[in-house]
């Protein structure tokens, strides 16, 4: 097959001559046969598969152009097989079909063939016209066209001399010579108009159209005529034949309807752009765009019908024939493409272009309310002075991506908190603070209620049993009680995506234990916010609560502002010293401070969001003082020994400069952007505890930001927490200890004591009851 | 990353956080010049940055005919003014990893201490002696950027060949990989000497091509999962992380020759890395 689909090779179906095949021209001058007939290899003629072909050709009951399908191939199948059952055919009714058997069997030039078609000759019975197939051709000879012409359509010469002259007329096959043969069709000779019929049919010029669509249109001419105008114009197999032909398919006459069928199946076949009707094909020309040879192939073809006997032979030969082909083609490169695959990339540009969709209305109440969203360009340049961000075009889309966030949820203020590095994705994080606290501490009532019933039903089930068993002594320590919403490590709400563009997602708040364990662990992120977090001490939540609680240490460690800005608030004047501040308010009053001396000191840095304690909390909770509602515990509760000392961490507003140092390491570093341009410079403020932790400040402005994994410094190196010892199954007491079995001699002894004082003790309980008559 | 593309190069690893800003950036492509042409080097890389306490390391990297053994590494605190750093020894190596430990300073002259007790002789005429073994950042910067080019610094598969002479060079008809060779962490190389490849059987050899493969793959890499392969900036450039050095940042644009990795970060070598997968 061919590089660019399949090729036809544009063959009329059953005309010998291909007029612009060189090959078949030289055919022309050398035969005066009907075609070029090839024995095919003697594997192929195999009695039965004759046979089964046969059988399809004298079967009245199946369709016509199947059966003149099984003629053709018996035909190229040749020998006595083939002949002897061409031979049975001639018993069936269509003329159309025995005209053919005969004019076959003229083609196959077979002397075993003369028996039959002499016969059909003799017999009176047949129709004139397969009578006349099995006559022989007359040869052709040369002569102008105008003299040709008067030959041929002199009707007082010899039909001889007339055929000679059609023939020769056929061989010129030029325009006149077609327009000469096709007033041959108005000849008195039913014979000969018949033969010119088929003459026309082989030479396929278009210019025989409108005398052979006058034959067929003609109800008065004779049927056999008609149906080789009909076979003539399926062979030139032009839009107008076809229609003339589709008009006829319904013909009164069977011979013309059987045509006219025929004709357009032959036509039908060439254009589906399969191969063509085998006998063409059997030709050994060499098509001209494969190398491959069509008889070569057809006979591979052959092979493998006979070799798979398909049910459906015919139906799907050509499917058979485009496989083979494909088979044999060895270039695959050029036309093999590959499905185009939707890239990540494309699936994340569509999602990213959501956020440049322009605002439907741009409403002009923007300039009263305080908008949600921070002036985020003028953040990004600052980053970039600073030598920290995600790149140009990655902070827009953050930002554009921030921007639908607010959009999306009602929230009071939000900024970029910064970004944690996992190990199939990232997390970019969004600090909001939102106007919906009751929404979040519904569902945690709902959460610790459900909690409760669920062990309450583990109770039950125990009471239940008939032989309780032994109940743990293990009393859980209380456990400390979550940060309100809007307070402490709660104070804000985070939005995590992926990607920007990607949905953001709510993380759940944090609770002090969480707090706690994430601070004795050291966990990559991996991306998932439903991933399990594998660890010891285990984690209580998944990833989506571990990433809040480094979330909420990094925030307490790092959030830094120039000294000045924040001040505390006023609101909370009225209570006790001991209760740390977790209010502030922008001051008002505030005066840039110098960037040479913020890169310079320390304490002109100060935190601005609350230490976490020990405890897990920014408020600490005094878990000593149980609530009354528990009676049992209260007798415990007494007996411990003193209250326990408050947990205090550094008050809000403290200057960093006060930070603690661990593993040696200063927890700051400062430094100004530019030393070349230093009074344009921003001063820029690194956390070496929590590396990834950024602050800059220019003038009035600030910001803080983290990339980074989301881990602490660790120093020399992290060393797991060791598990708790077993715990001993019971108390070691006298009853269970092992002892060894007393000897003979030690139970003697023993005996011996045991009776010595019962004696004693008889002696005293005399001595007693006198003394207790003396009282007496 | 080649010091020609520094500019764009920064910006696809600027997905890890660290990037340098036009004043550096600048200076970088003024002084890499000079420095390519005094030092006679092929090409100039701008290696990374290592950050101390108080100053941060530019290091820079010039390669000579043979890209893998012909290396120099160079520090600079400016961005202009380029010291060039020792080789690293295996006694160096030896002497570093004893005596450093934690955060790098900033200070090259700075003098890492350690004091060891050496015994000699048994029971009691045994005679301690206090040894103090020390060693400047220098050697420690040095030893560092070493100890991350032989771990860590990675090339897309096909970019480097090995010629005739056994030189390794650029390959200067590499394309990129493909978008779904980029996925697989078997399709980047270790741009350091083969430590694995000798043992992998003759069966495995045999599928690979001796010029492209004559360099560890990075899957071969222990523990499982010291890598990070992600798509980043729209997913169009392929970026690996390492999880062993924290900071170093590998980029790949698919179907493109470009690649090239920084190092910024702290100069530790990740070792709890078996607890935090």
């Amino acid at each position: 097959m061919s590089r660019d689909g399949p090729v036809s090779l544009r063959k009329p179906w059953r005309s010998t001559f291909c007029l612009s095949d060189p090959v078949s021209k030289q055919i022309q001058h050398d035969s005066s046969s009907k075609l070029h007939k090839i024995p095919l290899s003697s594997s192929m003629t195999n009695v039965d598969q004759v046979a089964a072909v046969g059988q399809v050709l004298v079967d009245p009951g199946l369709d016509l152009t199947r059966r003149f399908r099984a003629l053709f191939t018996l035909r190229n199948l040749g020998g006595t097989e083939a002949i002897k059952w061409i031979s049975k055919a001639f018993t069936d009714e269509s003329a159309l079909l025995k005209h053919e058997l005969a004019y076959c069997l003229g083609q196959m030039q077979d002397r075993q063939a003369i028996p039959t078609l002499s016969a059909v000759l003799k017999d009176a019975q047949q129709e004139p016209m397969v009578r006349h197939e099995a006559d022989p051709a007359p040869p052709a000879v040369n002569r102008t066209v105008s003299e040709l012409r008067s030959v041929l359509l002199d009707e007082s010469l010899p039909l001889f001399e007339r055929y000679r002259a059609m023939f020769a007329l056929r061989n010129l096959s030029n325009e006149e010579a077609v327009l000469a043969l096709g007033d041959g069709l108005q000849c008195s000779s039913t014979l000969f108009r018949h033969e010119i019929g088929y003459v026309l049919g082989q030479m396929q010029h278009p210019a025989a159209v409108p005398a052979l669509c006058a034959a067929l249109e003609c109800p008065g001419e004779n049927p056999m005529v008609r149906h080789e105008a009909a076979e003539a114009l399926g062979s030139i197999g032009k839009e107008d034949c076809l229609a003339v032909l589709q008009r006829y398919r319904g013909d009164r006459e069977r011979i013309v309807k059987e045509s006219c069928e025929v004709a357009l199946d032959m036509l039908e076949y060439e254009n589906s752009d399969h191969f063509q009707y085998a006998d063409e094909l059997f030709q050994p020309f060499k098509s001209f765009r494969c190398n491959e040879e069509s008889y070569d192939h057809l006979s591979r073809l052959l092979i493998k019908v006979m070799d798979e006997q398909p049910q459906n032979a015919v139906d799907v030969i050509e499917d058979m024939s485009h496989d083979m082909k494909q088979g044999l083609f060895k270039d695959k490169q050029s036309t093999l493409r590959d499905l185009p695959q939707t890239t990540a990339a494309e699936l994340l540009a569509e999602q990213q272009r959501l956020l440049f969709s322009q605002p439907e209305d741009t409403e002009q109440e923007d300039e009263l309310v305080e908008t949600p969203l921070p002036n985020v360009s003028e953040i990004g340049f600052y980053l970039e002075q600073a030598g920290v961000g995600l790149g140009r075009e990655e902070m827009q889309r953050v930002f554009l991506a921030l921007k639908q966030l607010v959009e999306l949820q009602a929230i009071l203020r939000c900024r970029l908190w910064g970004k944690i590095l996992g190990t199939e994705s990232s997390y970019i994080v969004a600090e909001a603070e939102c106007r919906e606290w009751e929404e979040e501490e519904e569902q945690i009532t709902d959460e610790a209620e459900e909690e409760e019933e669920r062990e309450d039903k583990c109770r039950e089930s125990e009471d239940n049993e008939v032989d309780p068993l032994p109940q743990s002594t293990y009393k859980t320590p209380p456990v400390v009680p979550k940060e309100a919403a809007g307070t402490g490590a709660n104070k804000f709400f985070y939005y995590v995506c992926k990607e920007p563009g990607l949905p953001w997602v709510k993380l759940p708040s944090v609770s002090p234990a969480q707090i706690t364990v994430a601070r004795q662990i050291r966990k990559f992120f991996t991306g998932r916010l439903d991933s399990p977090v594998h660890s010891f001490p285990p984690f209580p939540g998944n990833e989506a609560n571990y990433l809040r609680a480094q979330i909420a240490r990094i925030s307490a460690g790092t959030q830094v502002s120039p000294q000045g800005f924040f001040q505390a608030g006023e609101e909370e004047g009225d209570e006790e010293d001991e209760a740390p501040q977790d209010s502030y308010e922008v001051n008002s009053d505030f005066e840039a401070i110098p960037v040479a001396e913020m890169a310079e000191s320390l304490s002109t840095w100060v935190h601005h969001v609350q230490h976490i304690l020990p405890q897990g909390r920014c408020m600490w909770v005094n878990l000593a003082v149980e609530p009354e509602e528990d009676p049992n515990e209260d007798g415990e509760g007494e007996e411990e020994p003193d209250e326990p000392e408050p947990e205090v961490g550094p008050p809000l507003l403290t200057p960093v400069s006060q930070d603690a140092e661990i593993f040696n390491t200063a927890p700051w570093s400062s430094k100004m952007s530019s030393t070349l341009t230093s009074q344009h410079a921003v001063a820029l403020l690194r956390s070496n505890i929590w590396p990834g932790a950024y602050t800059y400040s220019c003038g009035k402005k600030f910001e803080n930001i983290y990339v980074g994994w989301g881990l602490k410094y660790a120093g020399e190196g992290y060393s797991p927490s060791v598990p708790q010892p077993p715990q001993r199954e019971y108390p070691s007491e006298p009853e269970i200890t092992e002892a060894l079995d007393p000897s003979l001699e030690e139970e003697q002894a023993l005996r011996e004591d045991l009776e010595e004082q019962q004696a004693a003790q008889e002696e005293l309980e005399d001595a007693d009851e006198e003394d207790e008559e003396y009282d007496d | 990353m080649d010091s020609n593309l520094l500019g764009y190069s920064l910006e696809l690893v600027a997905g890890s956080g660290c990037t340098l800003n036009v004043e550096k950036r600048t200076a970088l492509e003024t002084s890499l010049v000079i420095l390519k042409k005094n030092y006679k080097f092929q090409r100039v890389l701008f290696w990374g940055k290592i950050l101390g306490l108080k100053e941060d390391y530019f290091v820079a990297q010039g390669r000579g005919e043979d890209e893998m053994e012909d290396k120099k590494n160079l520090y600079s605190f400016n961005c202009i003014d380029w010291f060039l750093l020792p080789p690293a020894t295996d006694a160096l190596i030896d002497l570093v990893s004893r005596v450093t430990k934690g955060r790098f300073i900033g200070d090259p002259s700075h003098v890492y201490e350690q004091l060891e007790i050496h015994r000699q002789g048994e029971g009691e005429g045994a005679v301690e002696e206090e040894v103090v073994t020390t060693v400047n950042e220098e050697n420690r910067l040095a030893v560092t950027v070493h100890l991350i080019d032989e771990d860590v610094s990675v090339v897309p598969r096909g970019a480097f060949i090995k010629n005739r002479r056994g030189l390794v060079q650029m390959n200067r008809s590499f394309g990129g990989l493909s978008h779904s060779e980029v996925a697989k962490l078997d399709s980047f190389l270790h741009f350091s000497k083969p430590k694995n490849l000798k043992k992998k059987s003759i069966l495995e050899m045999g599928e690979l091509n001796p010029a492209l493969d004559f360099l560890d793959v990075l899957s071969d890499d222990i523990p499982k999962g010291s890598w990070s392969l992600q798509f980043e900036c729209g997913s169009k450039v392929c970026v690996l992380r390492s999880l062993l050095w924290l900071g170093l940042t590998f980029y790949h644009v698919p179907m493109t020759p470009l690649h090239g990795y920084v190092y910024i970060g702290d100069g530790n070598k990740n070792l709890d890395l078996p607890f935090m997968l």
